[in-house]
């Protein structure tokens, strides 16, 4: 197995996939296996697709848009840019459907899994990993699909679709086309062993209390209270000109988010997070996960520096725990909070060192969701806020 | 001191953690190895081997049932081992997913019915199996698939196939132990069974194994050979053929055959053809004898019956023709002569014609048996040539006169009656003499010769005999005999013919 990362700020669609994709058919020798790919929205992505659908026809396209740029091994780069993540792998199979989620995007989640299975040539059989990427809105509902196709032990991994400024200009895409209310599923059967990780760089405070009301991912109240009054309090006030108003919350609660606990080791949970995107003037918060009633909501700490260091940490973690070294990486494919990189994004230079120290310089991309998917230690697939997911391809022979 | 970072205490947790879990996974599957390993040890035999580990790969990989697909070159794979009542005995064809597995891919099936070649067994819904965990055997020069199965739909993930796959040499190698100890259990009916007589020998020459059939056919136990150096058993004339192909077998490394005589523990003569190959490197040789007495005799009988007159059993034209050719090569080596003479009854038409054929064949039968006895050497050949005729060739004669006095007791000989049922025959007999080398260089000649005397004692009234003329080429040749050896044709009108006295 072979892995490439290539990047390209080219903003002409033809002439941004001429340097991309030659570049990494370049370095593999030939035609890819699978193709990921992050675009930033600035980028007229369905002229990117076509281009890439003519250079590398029959070759599995899975991609989306990223909040305001990219990551390489190379650094953090600023959009307008198109990064590529090409695993050549001939022994192993890949396969990559999108579906627009509709109504009902179980169902549509269910289409693209029998789709990709059936582009990998392996109907019926369960992959290593499947690799997710949804518009944001509907990716429980997406993931419970996924768990009832092939049981819960397989993992999910991946990020929601984004854009720049949560105006709703993501785009899922492969090479069927691109779409903004889309899933894009892919099925992996590497012939090496992939390791993923799935981490928050979060701690709990003191701060909890129970969902009394909510609906999909509107919490709307806290132990019998508006729930951004609760909230608020639990920041000392911070959000105090936002009470009784509606507006943003993104950026002022990235190192405060609200958290569910997810499971425990030993007597220490661990939790799933959930970012505040914005208030409504009855004191609702809007989320970019589900809450349901009866929801334990701890207010979570965070720090620039955790989540500047956390994904490197998150990418040695993962080769500690599997006895891998740096070396034993062929390429990495890494989603990042997009409301982290927005708290921290003038150090994403050193995420990218960080990350780049961790897996020995192995080709890398990373793109900056609205909302990461992942398996927790304890089991079970979570659709979550300010996570890093990290997929490692290796060389290692299982 | 400083103070601890929740957040990276927080992180290092989850890092033991999932160093943790992965120990588990490490530590189940050496647990699963090693139950494995015991099993195989500590079986009874290699089929409760394969039993046992069967049961540990249950206990590791929770299936509900298993089988083993296996299958050589290309040919289609047949399930060859399964719990599973239902897919007993079932077939697989080859498909690019069994391909995959084969090549070393395992494969976790979410669901069994959305795979081809699970949709080519119908039985398999019968066996309400739903998810299906695959992983490749290789068994020596062949391979196979060892299949889990479960009752519940993606039941079977990549941690299992990664077990699976660790675990798969073992039970591999279990399958392979069964499969050698059913060939050697096929192998060791083989040898117990065989008709042919099969023993291996050392470097020595001695007998290390022997099968039943040196028992059933050689009267010899098994383990009365053990030991017994074999060219011991081989006929004292056939010894040092067999040590040649023996000798042959060791040195060149070829496989080589030879047909000998071996004399059993009653003195009776079998022959047998010997297959024999040798490792030199083990210092063994392999011997396949096989009893072929019967053919011999067969090829005997051929023989005989190639070269003897059916009815009377003397040599017939052909034999004798190669009886003259070795008697005149002796005669000339060592200054001898040769008669030949030619017999015809006289009479014998009556009695055919009076008696029967069946009559007429008892009359030959008695007149070969009392040329034989009564009027030669046993060196000497009586041939039938013909219906009444008779030609005898006597070999190492010294004067004429001696074949004039075998032909003068032939007279006489057969002038006796001869019983033919209840009654008797009287016959006679005209006897031509022709001597080499005076009446002719070789057999034609001296037949001719002979025949012609034979001609003038018929005519003569028979019951008597001719000698024949001395000319001819012969003649000249038998001129230079004579000045060699000194001796003389002094043949007598009287000695040479004339009715002789009735015996």
């Amino acid at each position: 197995m072979h892995a490439v990362a290539t990047w390209t700020t080219r903003t002409a669609p033809q002439a941004a996939v001429d340097e991309a994709w030659g570049a990494a058919v370049r370095q593999l020798g030939g035609a890819p296996s699978w193709l990921c790919a992050w675009a930033t929205d600035d980028l007229a992505v369905s002229a990117v697709v076509a281009a890439v659908r003519e250079r590398a026809p029959g070759v599995p396209l899975h991609g989306a848009t990223s909040c305001g740029g990219v990551l390489t091994h190379e650094g953090h780069r600023d959009g307008p840019v198109l990064g590529l993540f090409a695993v050549r792998d001939p022994d192993g199979s890949y396969g990559t459907a999108l579906e627009p989620l509709g109504a009902d995007a179980r169902a549509a989640a269910r289409v693209a899994v029998g789709r990709a299975l059936a582009a990998a040539g392996r109907p019926g059989e369960t992959p290593a990993i499947v690799w997710l990427t949804a518009a944001p809105g509907r990716e429980e509902d997406v993931l419970l699909c996924i768990e009832d196709v092939f049981g819960p032990q397989v993992p999910v991994a991946g990020g929601s679709a984004a854009d720049a400024e949560i105006g709703g200009q993501w785009r899922v895409f492969s090479a069927d086309g691109a779409q903004g209310d889309a899933v894009c599923v892919s099925v992996l059967f590497p012939s090496t062993e992939v390791l993923f990780g799935f981490h928050s760089g979060y701690e709990p405070t003191a701060h909890r209390g129970r969902a009394t009301a909510a609906q999909g991912r509107i919490l709307r109240e806290i132990d019998g209270q508006p729930a951004l009054a609760v909230y608020d309090a639990w920041l000392d006030g911070a959000l105090a000109d936002r009470l009784g108003r509606a507006g943003p919350l993104l950026r002022r609660s990235s190192f405060a988010p609200l958290g569910r606990p997810a499971g425990a080791i030993g007597a220490i949970p661990y939790y799933c997070l959930s970012h505040p995107a914005a208030c409504d003037a009855d004191g609702s918060i809007h989320l970019f996960t589900a809450v349901a009633p009866g929801d334990e909501i701890v207010c979570m700490r965070g720090t620039e520096a955790g989540l500047v260091e956390r994904a490197g940490r998150v990418a040695a973690g993962v080769l500690d725990a599997h006895g891998a070294r740096p070396a034993d990486v062929v390429g990495a494919l890494v989603v990042y909070c997009a409301g982290c990189m927005l708290a921290v994004r003038p150090r994403m230079g050193d995420v990218a060192v960080a990350l780049r120290e961790a897996l020995g310089g192995a080709p890398l991309l990373g793109g900056f969701t609205f909302g990461e998917q992942g398996r927790f230690l304890g089991g079970g697939n979570r659709h979550g806020n300010l996570m890093i997911s990290v997929l490692l391809f290796t060389r290692l022979r299982s | 001191m400083t103070t601890p970072d929740p957040e990276r205490l927080r992180e290092a947790l989850l890092d033991l953690e999932r160093s943790r879990l992965r120990e588990r996974e490490l530590r189940l599957s050496s647990e699963a190895l090693l139950a494995g390993v015991h099993a195989v040890a500590l079986a009874r035999d290699e089929e409760s081997a394969l039993v046992d580990l069967l049961g540990v790969l249950r206990e590791a990989l929770s299936f509900a049932d298993a089988f083993v697909l296996t299958g050589s070159d290309d040919a289609p794979l047949c399930c060859s081992l399964s719990t599973a009542p239902h897919l007993a005995g079932s077939t697989w064809a080859r498909d690019p997913f069994l391909r995959r597995v084969l090549a070393g891919q395992p494969a976790a099936v979410f669901d069994v019915s959305q795979v081809p070649a699970w949709q080519a067994q119908p039985s398999a819904a019968r066996a309400g199996i739903a998810s299906a965990l695959h992983v490749g055997l290789r068994l020596g020069t062949g391979a196979g698939v060892l299949v889990g199965t479960h009752p519940e739909r993606g039941f079977f993930t990549a941690q299992h196939a990664r077990l699976a796959r660790q675990l798969a040499p073992l039970f591999a190698q279990a399958l392979l132990q069964r499969d050698l100890r059913r060939a050697s259990v096929e192998r060791d009916r083989l040898f117990e069974l065989s008709v042919d007589m099969i023993c291996v020998l050392g470097c020595d020459g001695r007998v290390r194994q022997a099968n039943p059939a040196w028992s059933r056919t050689f009267g010899l136990p098994p383990a009365e050979l053990v030991g017994v150096a074999v060219e011991s058993l081989v006929h004292p004339d056939d010894r040092p053929g067999f040590a040649a192909a023996l000798e042959r077998a060791t040195t060149l490394s070829l496989a080589t055959t030879c047909e000998v005589r071996l004399v059993d523990r009653w003195e009776r003569e079998h022959w047998v053809q010997w297959s024999l190959t040798a490792f030199p490197a083990e210092s063994l040789c392999y011997g396949v004898a096989r009893d072929v007495t019967a053919r011999k005799q067969a090829e005997e009988q051929a023989r005989h019956l190639a070269l003897h007159d059916p009815l009377t059993g003397l040599p017939n034209r052909v034999l004798l023709r190669d009886r003259a050719r070795q008697a005149i090569t002796l005669a000339e080596r060592r200054c001898r002569r040769v008669g030949v003479l030619f017999v015809d009854l006289d009479g014998f038409k009556q009695v055919n014609d009076s008696l029967g054929h069946e009559a007429g064949d008892g009359v030959l039968r008695a007149v070969a048996d009392r040329l034989r006895r009564c009027c030669v050497r046993a060196s000497d050949t009586v041939s039938r040539v013909g219906g009444d005729e008779f030609i005898l060739i006597l070999q190492e004669l010294g004067e004429p006169p001696e074949a004039a006095g075998v032909a003068a007791r032939i007279v006489r000989a057969l002038a006796a009656p001869v019983p033919v049922g209840q009654t008797s025959a009287r016959l006679g007999a005209s006897v031509g003499v022709a001597i080499w080398p005076e009446n002719g260089a070789n057999l034609d000649a001296l037949v001719r010769a002979a025949d012609g005397a034979m001609y003038r004692a018929k005519l003569a009234g028979g019951a008597r005999f001719e000698l024949a003329a001395a000319s001819g080429p012969g003649a000249e040749a038998a001129g230079r005999h004579r000045s060699r050896t000194g001796a003389g044709l002094r043949a007598t009108p009287g000695a040479a013919r004339g009715p002789c006295d009735s015996a």
